[in-house]
């Protein structure tokens, strides 16, 4: 299980590596080429400042529910990640970095607020049984450097 | 551009990850169950364990390569990832962790020796010029945290 520690280091690591990568992607002057999986790196930064900003809105309600409640139920994961990137469409590159930056410091503060307890708590998401802090581990600094890794890559290795 | 206390960091935070990645697939039972990336969890740490034993032992020489010389342009990587996760397939997926983690100790410390100078020399990663920093950054660390996210989850979000 992930301790608060590697949680916290896990939340800061992911925003200085966004902002390092922003600057090779402004290097290249490649924010709106599309990479292979799909998104631009414009709308990856978007979808990682997007998916840090819920949290702090959602994450009460994930800590109290039950461990064998699938937490992404009812959930169209596509819809809201294509609603999320949309909502951002009309930012620059700097304010996005900006954003999401942000947004890691309020999940920051969200995370800084939580017991020991409720970190240990186990639940389901994607029929995964986790602690709430290896859940917050793979969603907020896994899959965040993950699109972050993805965004700067012109080409796949 | 990464400093080297930023590399320093992000390989301990890379053998950290691995290790609690590891436990997570233990307790799953999840190492041979194929991922929505096409891999197994057990063949993106073979994947991880190989690449980083490539940048500990050619790492080294990389740095007297010329500043456009661009390893992935005479290479196919695809069928590269593809031999090299095939023959450690008889490893055991604890033997892959314990490479992984030896071997980001053996890239952190050969990263303790470079000097901001060679840090900071501007070096070719497909197709992309970058310094030696920011390559080590990406294709070591982003990298590995993008495979671990990957092994992590059962269904893509």
């Amino acid at each position: 299980m992930a301790t608060r520690e590697e949680l916290m280091g896990g939340l800061q690591f992911v925003p200085a590596q966004a902002k390092r990568v922003a600057v090779i992607i402004d290097g290249q002057n490649d924010w709106e080429e599309k990479r292979t999986q799909g998104w631009s790196a414009k709308e990856m930064f978007t979808h990682v400042a997007v998916t840090a900003g819920m949290i702090p809105a959602m994450g009460a309600g994930m800590i109290a529910a039950p461990p064998e409640a699938e937490l992404t139920a009812g959930l169209d994961i596509a819809s809201v990640n294509a609603a999320g990137v949309g909502s951002m469409a009309a930012m620059d590159t700097k304010q996005i970095v900006e954003t999401l930056a942000g947004n890691y410091v309020k999940v920051s503060d969200w995370v800084k607020g939580l017991s020991d307890e409720q970190l240990a708590g186990k639940h389901t998401f994607l029929g995964m049984s986790l602690s709430a802090s290896d859940l917050l581990m793979t969603l907020l600094v896994l899959h965040s450097v993950h699109h972050v890794y993805e965004a700067q890559l012109a080409t796949p290795v | 551009m990464s400093t080297k206390q930023d590399l320093i960091e992000g390989m301990t935070g890379v053998i950290v990850e691995a290790k609690r990645v590891s436990k997570l697939l233990d307790e799953q039972g999840d190492w041979s169950v194929k991922r929505p990336a096409g891999w197994t969890p057990k063949e993106m740490f073979s994947h991880i364990a190989s690449v980083s034993e490539q940048i500990a032992t050619t790492g080294p020489g990389l740095l007297g390569a010329p500043e456009d010389f661009d390893f992935t342009a005479s290479t196919n990587v695809t069928e590269m990832n593809a031999r090299v996760v095939a023959a450690m397939s008889e490893k055991l997926s604890q033997e892959l962790t314990q490479a992984i983690v030896a071997n980001f100790g053996k890239i952190g410390a050969w990263v303790e020796t470079l000097s901001d100078e060679q840090l900071a020399t501007p070096k070719t990663f497909a197709q992309m010029k970058m310094p030696v920093s920011d390559m080590l950054g990406n294709i070591a660390i982003l990298h590995a945290h993008h495979h671990m996210f990957e092994a992590a989850i059962r269904t893509a979000f």
